[in-house]
């Protein structure tokens, strides 16, 4: 079955794809196949897909690396493409080390979250080297700020402590001073940075990889940009070019953005870290959750339906925050330092041992579990654009290749889809909703429309700076995020989904998952083929 | 007079001049659709309405009288009349001498006969005013027809009045169709003396109405009204119910003084005493027409022809929509009632036949040949709605249950109960804070209308169905016999014909329904909106201001709810408890204390703050924006605001909560005016910088800005939640109430301010709590 990876055309050797190559990620429903597990929001449903569906699963968590610490110091010893870190410190230097926010990973890593380790070796090395211009930057682009609690679980209580607000800080695209113009690229597209990033001596930038879509040269275009920057690419037009935005070579969305850092890269010395985690989403007493349903043990399956009725019967706030207080047990896969380019590679790499599944061809009908998180609702409500934007943005966009549902068919999810939003992290959210859907729902046409007003919007631009509010624009790159699905697909079905939001977003819902498979027959004919997206725990289908 | 009894009402009419008052009424439109229909070789009817001159009145004519459907089937003979010059309208006014018509006019001269059927029909108005109009106005039109006669030199027109079957007083038995005055029993009466009692009544009320009591009375209820508002919104108030109560107590007074001398109420007493003095002026030629209670047509101009409720209708509603089913009677008692066109008939023909001898009285009733008793009368009601109920507010069928009778004193007693129940529930209101008092206050008020509605129905309309008697009409079954056997089948007046039954349930009760039908409004088309939106767009103007109330509009909260916020911040658990008990404790007070006066609970609220450290409390605030204020905002109010930005107007955030705490509001609009704390060595004092923005203070400072800015308060708007913020809303152009209180809401009804409907975010109650550092 498993055939030696041959090389490819750049002559560089094909990568290793260890855990689609285990070939029990990809099964079919038989009579004897128990019900497949479904998330759908805070709850799970099982449903019962028809015999000779096709279930994708996610292959299981790879081994973690035995010494995280010396994989560290690895990375920052022997780099590369670059010098080692220590041969690029010196006293009276400006450091700023700049770290991802808490969109990732999803769900939030047990503590100690390993961007905390990291930061900490590198503040080891600063120190020796006699550095005390440090400044720590949370590289959250457009993104809400982090509150101090969740900065002191991302860098752990140590490092946290030992810096006050003033170096410490999140990044403020909207601060008229605190951002310089690096330039344009020659595709016209402007360049701009955090003003103490641009500033420095060193830029250190620590990356957590859990998605091809992350990490690389786009990294701090987009995480210490503007407005103005972003907006470069999170347009309708690249997003219906980046097929898909989690394969970079074929993203439009990765082009324009990496133009960007190469010319940052030139401005800036950086110091790129990029470190992968394996799938291991669950912890004991429901890691179950994470193996396909017929590996399930009886005790394992008491268990779920213990926790399926305990959910189903709690309140709303006390189901969300049971759930939001859920960590993960991941472990680090890799740690690599260095160059960008280079970084990022190996990054890819260990990322695809871990997520990649190889799938034979399209299906008519594609179904899939919306979880109760995605990457921007972190302590937080997943409201219906974000619904819109987990189902039609990433589970969609997760393929390299074709995607999994043919040209025109149907994609079914479950999620409740409650009109929901959190006032305090959504609040343009709330007036997208209310204002901008009900005049359409074209991505281009919305964007065309509306875009300006929201992005320039005072009152947005004043809760993003000083309250925990996403930027204003944000729901508009929510929508964009799925443009492509929206082109490719026929119809979209939320099973169990709210009548008016499904309504307003201009999408069908139904009350079982039968009768979804009914309603997605009319669009792509009697007996489409059908396949279960089996996310989470996190992987991507490469679709030959 | 020559011809032949059996000649036709046509042939003695022709070549004659014909003067109609009242033709913008209900029963003159019916005459006039006669005299149009049978009597086409007159050779002028001349019509007296009320206008400022003839033009007026001709244009009164034809938008108020000929635009009626009354005249659909004559329309054509309508307008060639008015073409050539056969039918003419006159001002007059029969509340002035002369009918306010200039000297030497010689309008009223060359007429042969007149109908005179104004009158004021008001069971309503002070004695004063309808003895003036139907009395007063029947001697002044007469003075003026002889007038006219003197100056054209022709013979005293003959006058067919139109009086009604109750002028004769509150009778039992047999009624005679003799004028009033005529008979012993009768009380002396004097028109003069009682015009100038009534009139005096107005002075001595106005005075009363001034007295210690009655002020305090006044000022007590416009203070529960609108007590918040501030004085001069109340005073207002105190002077609007003042005026009520002295028109009430006219009324009052009037109807005491009638049924004292035996009259149901002032119209018919009126009545009588117009009956008097017409007999007192010896007239050659003069015809009472006394109709019983007049209702819709029968035949003419359209079965259930009608115009505006009559006197049977308001109680037969009453009984349909389930407002009453006791009601003051006597269910053997016989109810008069006679169709318009029957009455309108009866006058022309009395137009035609001269009175032999003069006066001469015809009573149209039917009691006396084909009577139809109340309880028959409700029970084709009860039937027929049954079968066809009426809909209620939301359009479901209004069920209701048997009417059932009882003496009046019965009736009156228990609304009595009723009314003094409803005070109780009131004053208890008033003095201890209940949870959702607004609720409370919409079903206290509901109620207070519906007993007050049906009181005035028992006052009214009591007299009318307790009577028991019977209306003699042989004058009239002699007159209808003269009738030549064509005018007979189209002018008849025989009430002997009617089929009550039938009459009731496919003519008047189908015709009741359709004029109260309310008006359906117009079906929503395109899609639904969602939750807090479809507020409407903002109408066009010129760029102005725009006033945000902050508390209840943009952030559901309080100055309260703000205090308690900051100040059980990071208290421990234990201590928060036992501290807000103690807050729990003094909020009943405070409650009672906003109902009364906003600015007064503001100052006494911020003594809280006495002596409280003022730097930590900065400090504490700073979180305000995301740990209460976002919560609680009305995202609706923030797309309302972008609203108005875009139309270019300046938003400007009123409130009373303290500065600090509100401080990051500012972003959201272009100014912010709130309350500033003394402080004095680093402690509140619990003292306010300034009064407090409340109430007028608010309308003030609105004018202020609008005046500073150069725009036209008319081109402002204003939005409030509470009855304070009631004279701001009054002096901008564009008021809007968000989630009014009750008694902001009853003024934004009667001033048709629309009523927004704006929430907090279901997520603020369902997002899952913000994660604390752990091990901090």
């Amino acid at each position: 079955m498993v055939e030696p990876p041959a090389p490819s055309a750049d002559g560089r050797p094909a990568r290793r794809r260890p855990a689609a190559e285990r070939g029990a990620s990809v099964s079919e429903v038989t009579v004897k196949s128990p019900p497949t597990l479904f998330h759908a929001g805070e709850s799970f449903r099982l449903e019962r897909l028809p015999v000779g569906s096709r279930v994708v699963h996610a292959p299981p968590p790879l081994k973690g690396l035995g010494d995280l610490d010396a994989a560290i110091d690895r990375a920052l010893d022997e780099p590369l493409g670059a010098d080692p870190l220590d041969a690029r410190l010196r006293a009276g230097m400006r450091l700023t080390i700049a770290f991802d926010d808490l969109s990732v990973p999803l769900p939030p890593m047990r503590a100690p979250d390993v961007r905390g380790r990291i930061v900490e070796r590198v503040l080891e090395r600063a120190y020796r080297a006699g550095v005390d211009d440090i400044h720590l930057i949370a590289a959250l682009a457009l993104h809400r700020r982090m509150t101090p609690a969740e900065l002191r679980h991302a860098l752990g209580p140590a490092v946290f402590d030992a810096f006050g607000p003033d170096e410490l800080y999140n990044h403020d695209a909207e601060d008229p001073d605190g951002n310089v113009v690096i330039g344009e690229t020659d595709h016209g597209e402007p360049v701009t940075l955090n003003r103490r990033a641009a500033e420095s001596d060193l830029l250190v930038y620590v990356h957590l990889v859990t998605a091809p879509l992350q990490g690389g040269p786009k990294s701090a275009a987009i995480g210490l940009g503007t407005y103005r920057s972003i907006s470069a690419h999170h347009t309708t037009h690249t997003l219906r070019h980046s097929r898909s935005f989690m394969d970079p070579d074929h993203s439009e969305l990765h082009h324009s953005s990496g133009r960007q850092g190469e010319l940052i890269e030139r401005a800036v010395p950086v110091f790129h870290l990029e470190a992968t985690l394996n799938d291991a989403m669950y912890a004991e007493p429901l890691r179950f959750l994470g193996k396909p349903e017929h590996l399930w043990t009886p005790r394992e399956q008491v268990v779920f339906a213990g926790v399926k009725r305990a959910v189903d019967r709690m309140p709303v706030r006390a189901r969300r925050t049971a759930f939001s207080r859920m960590s993960a047990p991941y472990a680090v896969t890799s740690v690599t330092g260095g160059a960008v380019d280079a970084a990022h590679a190996v990054a890819l790499e260990r990322l695809a041992e871990q997520q990649a599944v190889r799938v034979e061809g399209q299906s008519d009908v594609v179904t899939a579990g919306l979880p109760y998180i995605g990457p921007y609702n972190v302590n937080s409500i997943l409201n219906p654009i974000l619904v819109m934007c987990l189902g039609l943005g990433y589970f969609f966009n997760l393929y390299q290749g074709r995607p999994l549902v043919r040209e025109g068919g149907a994609l079914i999810f479950t999620h409740p889809v409650p009109r929901d939003f959190h006032p305090v992290h959504h609040p343009s959210y709330i007036d997208f909703y209310e204002e901008v859907l009900a005049e359409t729902t074209d991505p281009a046409e919305l964007e065309r429309r509306f875009e300006r007003d929201y992005a320039e919007d005072e009152w947005y631009r004043h809760l993003y700076r000083t309250s925990h509010a996403y930027h204003g624009v944000h729901p508009f790159y929510m929508w964009y995020w799925g443009a492509h699905a929206l082109e490719h697909v026929g119809e979209v079905i939320f099973v169990g989904g709210d009548r008016e939001a499904c309504r307003r977003m201009g999408f069908r819902r139904a009350d079982t998952m039968l009768d979804a498979l009914e309603m997605a027959e009319q669009v792509v004919g009697r007996d489409p083929s059908i396949t279960h997206f089996g996310c989470p725990p996190l992987f991507y289908c490469e679709v030959e | 007079m020559t011809g032949s009894d059996q000649e036709t009402i046509a042939g003695r009419l022709a070549g004659r001049t014909l003067l109609l008052t009242g033709a913008s009424g209900f029963l003159g439109k019916a005459v006039l659709g006669v005299l149009l229909r049978e009597a086409s070789d007159l050779r002028e009817i001349r019509l007296v309405l009320r206008a400022g001159d003839d033009e007026g009145a001709l244009e009164r004519l034809r938008s108020d009288v000929l635009a009626s459907d009354a005249f659909d089937h004559v329309r054509k003979s309508a307008d060639s009349a008015l073409a050539a010059g056969r039918l003419r309208a006159l001002a007059g006014d029969f509340t002035a001498d002369a009918l306010g018509r200039p000297e030497g006019d010689d309008a009223l001269g060359g007429i042969d006969v007149a109908i005179h059927c104004a009158a004021s029909v008001s069971f309503e108005q002070p004695l004063d005013e309808i003895i003036d109009m139907n009395a007063l106005g029947a001697l002044r039109l007469v003075e003026a027809l002889r007038a006219g006669a003197r100056a054209s030199g022709a013979a005293e027109p003959a006058l067919v009045h139109v009086s009604t079957a109750y002028a004769a007083g509150n009778r039992t038995g047999l009624v005679l169709e003799r004028p009033s005055g005529e008979s012993p029993e009768e009380p002396e009466l004097d028109l003069d003396s009682e015009l100038d009692a009534a009139r005096a009544w107005r002075r001595d009320l106005d005075a009363e109405s001034r007295l210690p009591d009655h002020q305090e009375r006044f000022a007590r209820e416009a203070r529960q009204e609108l007590g918040p508002a501030g004085s001069l919104p109340v005073g207002r108030r105190a002077e609007e119910l003042r005026r009520a109560w002295i028109a009430s107590e006219l009324v009052e007074r009037g109807r005491r003084r009638c049924r004292t001398l035996g009259w149901a109420d002032g119209y018919s007493l009126s009545k009588g005493l117009a009956e008097r003095a017409l007999c007192a002026q010896n007239l050659t030629s003069l015809t009472f027409v006394r109709p019983a209670i007049i209702e819709s047509a029968l035949h003419e101009p359209r079965p259930g022809w009608l115009e505006g409720i009559k006197v049977a209708d308001p109680i037969i509603l009453a009984y349909a929509g389930g407002l009453a089913s006791r009601l003051p009677g006597n269910p053997s008692g016989v109810l008069d009632v006679v169709p318009v066109d029957l009455v309108a008939n009866a006058c022309v023909v009395a137009a035609a036949h001269p009175p032999m001898p003069s006066p001469r009285t015809l009573a149209l009733a039917s009691g006396r040949r084909n009577p139809i008793t109340l309880a028959e009368i409700s029970r084709t009601v009860t039937d027929h709605f049954r079968a066809r109920p009426l809909p209620d507010e939301d359009g479901a069928p209004i069920e209701f249950s048997d009417m059932r009778y009882a003496s009046g004193a019965r009736v009156m007693g228990a609304l009595d109960r009723a009314e003094r129940a409803l005070r109780t529930g009131r004053r208890l209101l008033d003095r201890v804070p209940v949870p959702r008092v607004d609720d409370a206050e919409r079903r206290l008020h509901v109620e207070r209308r519906r007993v007050e509605r049906l009181r005035r129905l028992a006052e009214i309309y009591g007299p009318y169905v307790e009577l028991d008697c019977i209306f003699d009409d042989r004058g009239t079954c002699e007159l209808l016999g003269r009738l030549s056997p064509s005018d007979r089948e189209r002018l008849s007046f025989d009430t002997a014909a009617i089929d009550w039954t039938d009459y009731l349930d496919r003519v008047h009760l189908p015709a009741l329904r359709e004029l109260v039908r309310p008006p359906r409004p117009p079906r929503a088309t395109g899609p639904a909106r969602a939750l807090g939106s479809g507020d409407g767009a903002l109408p066009d103007g010129p760029p102005a201001l725009a006033f945000f109330d902050v508390e209840g509009v943009v952030v559901d909260t309080t100055v309260a709810h703000f205090y308690a916020w900051l100040r059980s911040r990071g208290m421990p658990g234990l201590d928060r408890v036992v501290w807000g008990a103690g807050v729990a404790a003094r909020a009943p007070g405070w409650a009672l204390a906003d109902r009364r006066s906003r600015a007064a609970f503001n100052r006494d609220f911020y003594r809280t703050y006495r002596g409280l450290p003022a730097a930590e409390l900065r400090a504490e605030a700073e979180s305000a924006l995301e740990e209460h204020i976002l919560p609680r905002l009305q995202q609706a109010a923030v797309r309302r605001i972008r609203a108005h930005r875009r139309r270019g107007d300046r938003i400007v955030l009123l409130t009373g909560a303290v500065d600090f705490l509100v401080a990051p509001l500012r972003a959201l609009g272009d100014e912010l005016v709130a309350a500033r704390l003394r402080e004095e060595l680093g402690v509140f004092t619990g003292e306010l910088e300034e009064p407090p923005l409340t109430a007028e203070a608010r309308a003030a400072l609105a004018t202020r800005l609008a005046t500073d800015r150069g725009v036209a308060l008319a081109d402002c708007h204003a939005y409030g939640d509470s009855v304070s913020d009631l004279p701001l809303l009054e002096v901008v152009g564009h008021a809007h109430s968000v989630n009014p209180d009750f008694r902001l809401a009853r003024e934004a009804r009667r001033r048709g301010w629309p009523v927004l409907t704006w929430a907090t975010e279901p997520g603020a109650r369902t997002r899952p709590p913000a994660p604390v550092a752990a091990g901090a």
